[in-house]
């Protein structure tokens, strides 16, 4: 535990410090969460007095859409849909097991059926077809770029075109079955 | 005679144009007014919103680029409009702006001729605004100076030298010292966008790498001690937004996945 500063002592530094000063191991850098800001000391109380005035620039809504971004953002709309569905269930199924609910994968199956209206359960479908097949299709281009492949203007574009086109036919063939 | 006046004022008034016509000799007789969408804020008067002013420019009479659009308004049009500009060449970075969409230096952009089509022009993304084009860098050179961009040693040769380093070695720095700290990469940046108060954003990770694979550099433990924490480095989740937009061709994303390596590699 004496390896944890809280975030209160290290907002009082102006620069972020290095882990050696903390007396952290090596091998416990990666568990440390810690929100060091870089801050100007002598100018900051001027400058927060300002920024209460400036606008912030437009930002999300005049970018132009493109590949890098975009796709980006739908790897996250997936797997923030995905991962609701698929925690839900599992941690339903847990707690059931935990407190003796006696909830099982049939009786959910059941809940689904009797309560979701048709429409929702085919809109349902479609997505979580296609929402798998992308968000696994493009979590291994993130799996390729991270040992530093792909990692260009044509290998982005390139590699994005690929994960639309194989995650269109890999979605197609799961909601065909 | 209201008749007689009005064509007798035409007359005058193309002969006018004529004269200067003939005397600028080469300019083509049909204008072409491109429209110009600026966003504009000034500080006098803060509770005036931001707001898009538009402004009609002859592109026979302009430059190509949008920054010789930019100065032909402000010299002709509206003395008020603000916005940084140097060398008007790519090399001092001060004109980075948001054009069409895309953070880019106004230098190097050049006008779209396609006179139907109007162009926007923002300041660079998500960054506090202190007049027009004109955005609030402090925290962004900050972050710079905070991973000491300057070669760290303890020991200097005996012979009071440089510090001699190979063909190799050197080679690794092309494509990073090109780097003029524009701000395009890392105002184009989501997780920049959302956390650039600890983040420290595609530039400035493309610095810190160029003094990490520095082979006269002593300091790497630190400087990589410095990017061991959850916010500094790895808020960057490989958007390739930075590389996308790079005015200067380089590419931050590869030098963030180098240093994510580095890091992973050695504890």
């Amino acid at each position: 535990m004496n390896v944890i500063q809280t975030s209160k002592t290290l907002t009082k530094r102006y620069l972020p410090i290095a882990n050696s000063q903390l007396r952290i191991l090596p091998t416990q850098h990666r568990f440390i969460v810690y929100n060091e800001k870089v801050r100007a000391p002598s100018e900051s109380k001027e400058l927060v007095g300002r920024r209460k005035q400036r606008p912030i620039s437009p930002h999300l809504t005049i970018y132009e859409p493109q590949i890098p971004w975009v796709l980006s953002a739908l790897h996250r709309i997936t797997g923030i849909y995905l991962g609701l569905i698929f925690f839900s269930c599992t941690i339903l199924l847990g707690v059931s097991s935990i407190f003796n609910l006696d909830i099982s994968t049939k009786k959910m199956k059941d809940w689904y059926k009797r309560y979701i209206p048709t429409y929702a359960s085919v809109l349902n479908r479609i997505l979580l077809s296609y929402f798998v097949s992308f968000h696994s299709f493009n979590g291994i281009r993130h799996l390729v770029w991270d040992t530093g492949r792909q990692l260009s203007n044509q290998g982005v574009i390139r590699t994005g075109y690929v994960v639309i086109g194989l995650s269109t036919l890999v979605g197609t063939y799961l909601l065909s079955i | 005679m209201a008749l007689i006046q009005r064509s007798l004022f035409r007359f005058i008034a193309r002969r006018g144009v004529a004269t200067t016509e003939s005397a600028m000799a080469t300019h083509s007789t049909v204008p072409k007014m491109k429209t110009f969408k600026v966003y504009r804020w000034n500080p006098d008067k803060p509770a005036e919103k931001p707001h898009l002013q538009t402004y009609q420019v002859d592109l026979n009479e302009c430059g190509p680029m949008v920054l010789d659009a930019l100065l032909k308004i402000k010299n002709e049009q509206d003395p008020t409009l603000t916005f940084r500009r140097s060398c008007r060449e790519g090399i001092c970075g001060s004109c980075a702006m948001n054009i069409e969409g895309r953070n880019t230096l106004a230098c190097l952009c050049k006008i779209d001729t396609n006179v139907s089509k109007q162009e926007k022009i923002y300041p660079l993304p998500h960054m506090f605004i202190v007049k027009d084009l004109v955005p609030d860098l402090t925290n962004f050179y900050q972050q710079y100076k905070s991973i000491k961009p300057y070669l760290q040693r303890s020991s200097f040769p005996a012979d009071g030298k440089e510090v001699p380093q190979s063909i190799e070695d050197r080679k690794k720095l092309d494509g990073l010292y090109e780097c003029i700290l524009c701000a395009c990469c890392s105002t184009s940046c989501p997780s920049y966008w959302w956390n650039q108060e600890e983040y420290l954003g595609p530039a400035v990770l493309l610095q810190a790498y160029r003094w990490l694979i520095d082979s006269r550099d002593q300091a790497t433990r630190q400087r990589k001690d410095m990017l061991q924490n959850s916010m500094s480095l790895y808020r960057c989740h490989t958007i390739m937004n930075c590389t996308r937009t790079c005015p200067k061709g380089l590419n931050p994303g590869l030098a963030i996945a180098e240093i994510k390596k580095k890091l992973a590699l050695s504890a």
